[in-house]
């Protein structure tokens, strides 16, 4: 009986519950399309391994230290190689290098790695060729001596190359010009550049005579895990050796470190199902006053209370079916949507196989959308519930409005644990922390959407004031409107609110993190140019010497950059002649001075205080090259560009076989546009080096932090289209309950216009209530979150008025656009019929 | 001041054709309060809808003063509604969210007209409401809301004034308080006015009941009392 009651009313329903199950469906496209898109990436990822890693059942490499940093990573050397094959059981030994190397276009740019890239996995990759190996020849042949090198063939296409072309190639701090004899398949590279020399070139050009990046061997038969015990006997103690099966698992993880875009879409595919339960939950409380009557007579001939609230239960439950698996669909669409944007070009071979859409992903789809709309309509249904049986008879259909001090206080306590949650979660840090934020967040939300109902009306009478001034009585009704049923109101402003808080938080976090950066380069920008390499990772030592002896040109700092344990710490550091490197980014000591010697190192304040390093501390460092030096503390320092620790110029290149410039900060006698343009012209061959001054290292800076800010806002756009339905849902509802009244204006001689007027201006009342309480809440989140950020160096706080009021306009606009529909219906309505209309 | 000839509207096709006029000719004279009767279903309410152009009737013609109206469009309409005639239905009569007086201004805040200088002071008064006009719809009584109802329809001082079944809901002493309104307003401010009703008693406060039967006018009474109405609608009943 019940259940035909609830198929009853889903048929009587269908297009208001299929509006509603849209704002399901587009939160579980999000979830799914993130799932998806992650399964296939790590399908993808687990493909790439297992071709890369063919083969190989051991692997010799640099000892891994253990814990959350990696140790530097040392090479192995030849004479390792020649240990090794002497171990029975190994089979075709070779010695691998890897290291940066960029094909140059003819333009002069370097060929960029194609689509998303993770860290950690080269993108433009050199090495030595090795016969048979995971490399097929395509064409040409094999390279031989100091001038020849293969490509492969996506990246020897897009640089303008044929087999025979002499080709320029960006090294570590130096370029060369070489002949392409080669094409190698570019099948297996996901996006990747490859350059490929023989063995001795590739070991002088990416690492140094002598040695490998690593030693890997097949096997004779023997178990990979038995031939790596026997391997590891000969090595000695900075190198371990490692099972082939464990070399493919991490190269896997490493490729498929993409998932952290997933991580991040995946938050906002959650936010988008959170406001998508608050359009459910005002879809259903709407559906369920509408029809109290009715629940009231099933009351009043017998049924429980536990019947009722289960047949608008199962409602809910279907909605939640239908939408997820719409949901799924549309999920998997943007999934097959999204690879494409991020694979950007038709070349990059097997991204483009199929999507892996596993079970889990469909599971978890259906279990979001599904308990989301439950959830949200449980209220409604205990409401529903609580429906006495007289109302069958009463003919005040008006649901009761709960006790607003009880609202007050539940809002209150909600809302200030939330607001403890989230400055507890901010002062933390790890996953538990990143959770108790996200939750505080949401129980923020629901206290200020409980407290809500009870500031609707004064909110809307302050915002809707000049209305009827300016509207006349559509504006008049419109307001009044607003304020008919608070809590319809509040919920329907409340999906909006979300939305908008979370963007009102990114741009107050945003501006104030690029005043932060503004004022930070204001004070540490001591030289007048910096160069940089915009793409790639060094300046060629060819145009440091260009920029020296540029006219105007007064001191030349050069400033490299390089990994070192110290006492088992792995620190990235900065070196270079430190008096002037520092005095360039015009910093102070903390304490001891810069006066290093050959064994002085200067450490940051915070890695320093976190260790017990004091000035004079004497520290054990190990470099990549192998070598182990003491080094003495000799100064600490507050957090400046430059890694958490700097060296001495000298010290870095004792340990780097292949140094090369980071960066050149420049003094000039005049810094004038004579001298830029003198500077321009001498790097007119390095069109991958940027020239900045003080201003453009700044709008550098600031532009990827607005594009940062940008994409973000873009991705909370989906929560904002979903409470735009909301919008829409409740507005469509409240013109259906108001025909009587609506016939009856236009009786009296309201035209269509001023009736739909009255709808739009409604639904900018109520858009407008939602965006104040969101940007107010975002404020205080953008606030809570920059004093958070404080001690990272975001330490200036903004305000971005203009930003934010924006937001308070694009709300405005998101009411007009979802009256739209609503209000068509309310100027359509034939008069006779809406008054005749029970 | 409103004439129709020839009028005829007809429902549904086939077997569930309904004429609910049949070539009616009425004319409704100015400064007159004239009452419509008729059993139910004989097409009284039809007949005041394409009055007041509320609704389009399928054959003749319909004038409101010197405008032909069958031929507006729905925007022309809604402006002659608005400025020439005014409404009181049998319930539901009243925006719940506005008050009283704002209810009674409707008309002429949505046409953005300013009302005359004392007018709406007078019809408040006539009225007899003066300290509820604060009040929402909700807060009244059946009877005030109907009073408030006339008052709104005064407001803007229309032409005539369409009212149907405005007693219908109440008992006999507000229905009376609210008759002796419109032969109030029809006396002192000539305004005319066309009822609607059932209601012997109510027609009796008419100058004049025009009675339908099956779509048609089939006679009509000046001077009407309670006792010759009653009469007449009993001959009607026996001749059926
Ligand atoms: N929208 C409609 N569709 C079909 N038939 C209709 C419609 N409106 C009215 N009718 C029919 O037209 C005829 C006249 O209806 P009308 O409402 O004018 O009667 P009435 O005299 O006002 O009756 P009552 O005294 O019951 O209000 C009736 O037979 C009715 O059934
Ligand atoms: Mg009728």
């Amino acid at each position: 009986m019940m259940l035909r009651l609830t198929l009853r009313s889903l048929a009587a329903h269908r297009l208001r519950l299929l509006l509603t199950a849209l704002s399901v469906v587009l939160g579980v496209a999000f979830v799914a399309g993130t799932l998806i898109f992650t399964d296939t990436m790590d399908g993808q990822a687990a493909d790439i391994a297992g071709r890369l890693g063919r083969g190989v059942a051991v692997e010799v490499r640099a000892k891994d230290p253990g814990g959350r940093t990696r140790g530097v990573s040392v090479p192995v050397p030849e004479a390792v190689l020649r240990d090794v094959r002497r171990v029975p059981g190994v089979r075709g030994p070779v010695g691998v290098v890897s290291g940066y190397a960029a094909l140059v276009s003819r333009d002069g740019t370097e060929v960029a790695a194609q689509g998303a890239q993770t860290p950690g996995v080269l993108a433009q990759a050199g090495g030595n060729w090795i016969p048979g190996g995971d490399y097929p020849l395509k064409t040409g042949r094999a390279p031989h001596g100091p001038g020849e090198m293969l490509v492969d063939e996506a990246t020897a296409g897009r640089g303008g190359y044929r087999t025979g072309d002499e080709a320029t190639v960006r090294l570590k701090g130096a370029s060369r010009t070489m002949r392409i004899v080669g094409l190698v398949g570019s099948g297996d590279l996901a996006g990747r550049t490859l350059a490929l020399f023989d063995t001795p070139t590739a070991q002088r050009l990416l690492l140094r005579p002598g040695d490998f990046t690593a030693v890997r061997t097949a096997s004779d038969g023997v178990s990979e895990e038995v031939l790596r015990g026997r391997v590891a006997a000969v090595l000695p103690g900075d190198l371990e050796a490692v099972t082939g099966t464990q070399v493919r698992n991490e190269l896997r993880n490493d490729l498929a470190a993409l998932s952290y875009v997933g991580g991040l879409l995946m938050a906002f595919a959650l936010i988008a199902v959170f406001v998508g339960a608050f359009v459910i939950f005002n879809t259903f409380s709407m559906l369920v006053a509408q029809r109290t009557k009715e629940l009231a007579l099933l009351r009043a001939i017998g049924a429980s209370r536990g019947q009722v609230s289960r047949a608008v239960v199962g409602e809910a439950f279907a909605v939640g079916v239908v939408g997820s698996t719409l949901g799924l669909v549309a999920g998997t669409g943007m999934a097959a949507l999204l690879q494409v944007i991020l694979d950007e070009g038709p070349t990059s071979g097997p991204a483009f196989s199929g999507l892996a859409v596993s079970g889990t992903a469909v599971a978890a789809s259906y279990a979001v959308g599904t308990v989301a709309t439950v959830a949200a309509a449980y209220v409604p249904a205990r409401r529903a519930a609580r429906i006495p049986p007289i109302a069958a008879l009463r003919d005040d259909v008006a649901s009761p409005q709960g006790a607003s001090k009880r609202r007050v206080v539940t809002g209150t306590v909600l809302a200030g644990g939330g607001g403890l949650a989230l400055l507890a979660g901010l002062a933390g840090s790890g996953l538990t922390a990143q959770a108790l934020v996200g939750l505080g967040a949401m129980l923020v939300f629901l206290g200020v959407t409980v407290l809500s109902p009870v500031l609707s009306g004064p909110v809307i009478e302050l915002l809707g004031r000049g209305l009827p001034r300016w509207c006349g009585t559509p504006g008049l009704l419109a307001r009044r409107n607003a304020q008919r049923s608070p809590r319809r109101t509040a919920a329907t402003a409340g999906a909006l609110m979300v939305g908008l808080a979370l963007v009102g938080t990114v741009n107050v976090l945003g501006a104030s993190m690029k005043a932060s950066v503004g004022s930070q380069i204001d004070a540490s920008f001591a030289d007048d140019y910096l160069v940089l390499p915009v793409r790639g990772n060094s300046v060629d030592a060819d145009a440091v010497t260009r920029v020296a002896s540029t006219p105007g040109i007064a001191r030349t700092t050069p400033s490299y950059t390089g990994d070192v344990e110290l006492d088992g710490t792995r620190v990235e550091y900065g070196a270079g002649n430190l008096p002037t490197l520092m005095a360039s980014v015009a910093h102070r000591m903390v304490d001891g001075g810069l006066d290093t010697g050959t064994d002085g190192v200067l450490v940051e304040d915070d890695l320093a205080s976190a260790h017990h390093w004091k000035v004079g501390t004497v520290l054990t460092a190990r470099f990549p090259d192998g070598g182990r030096q003491e080094v003495r503390v000799a100064g600490i320092y507050p957090l400046v560009g430059f890694g958490n620790a700097m060296l001495p110029e000298s010290l870095y290149k004792a340990h780097t076989p292949l140094p090369a410039v980071h960066a050149l900060n420049l003094k000039a006698t005049t810094a004038d546009a004579a001298t830029l343009t003198a500077l321009r012209r001498s790097l007119a061959a390095y069109p991958d080096l940027g020239i900045y001054d003080r201003s453009a290292w700044k709008r550098e800076k600031v532009q990827s932090l607005d594009q940062m800010t940008g994409q973000i806002t873009l991705l909370l756009a989906l929560s904002i289209v979903i409470a735009a339905i909301g919008v829409a849902n409740t507005l469509a509802l409240s013109v259906f309950e108001r025909t009587r009244e609506i016939g009856l204006l236009r009786a009296v001689g309201a035209d269509r216009g001023q009736v739909r007027r009255m709808i739009r201006l409604e639904a900018i009342l109520i858009a407008l209530f939602g965006a104040v309480l969101g940007l107010l809440i975002g404020l205080g989140f953008g606030i809570a979150l920059q004093h958070a950020m404080a001690g990272l160096g975001f330490d200036v706080l903004v305000v971005p008025a203009v930003p934010l009021a924006l937001c308070a306009v694009l709300a405005g606009v998101i009411g007009v656009a979802a009256a739209v529909w609503p209000a068509r219906r309310a100027g359509r309505m034939d008069v006779l019929t809406a008054i005749a209309h029970e | 001041m409103a004439r129709a000839t020839a009028l005829c509207k007809t429902y549904g096709v086939g077997e569930a054709r309904v004429v609910a006029l049949d070539r009616v000719d009425v004319a409704i004279r100015a400064g007159e309060l004239t009452a419509i009767m008729g059993p139910s279903g004989s097409g009284k309410s039809t007949l005041m809808h394409c009055l007041a152009g509320l609704d389009a009737a399928d054959g003749g013609e319909v004038w409101i003063g010197d405008t032909e109206i069958t031929a507006l469009r729905d925007d022309e309409l809604t402006r002659l509604r608005r400025d020439r005639i005014g409404f009181v239905f049998q319930a539901f009569n009243l925006v719940p969210t506005l008050t009283a007086l704002e209810n009674i201004t409707l008309p002429l805040d949505i046409a953005g007209r300013t009302p005359e200088p004392g007018w709406i002071t007078r019809v408040i008064d006539a009225v007899g409401l003066s300290d509820r006009l604060r009040h929402r719809p909700g807060e009244l009584s059946g009877g005030q809301q109907q009073r408030v109802a006339c008052a709104r329809a005064l407001a803007a001082r229309p032409r005539i004034v369409f009212a149907d079944e405005p007693t219908g809901n109440l008992d006999s002493r507000a229905g009376a308080e609210v008759l002796d309104l419109m032969r109030q307003c029809v006396d002192s401010f000539g305004q005319t006015i066309v009822m609607v009703t059932h209601d012997p008693v109510a027609a009796s406060y008419a100058d004049r009941v025009l009675f339908l039967a099956d779509g048609r006018v089939v006679d009509e009474m000046t001077g009407p009392t309670a006792e010759r109405v009653l009469e007449r609608m009993k001959r009607a009943e026996g001749t059926r």
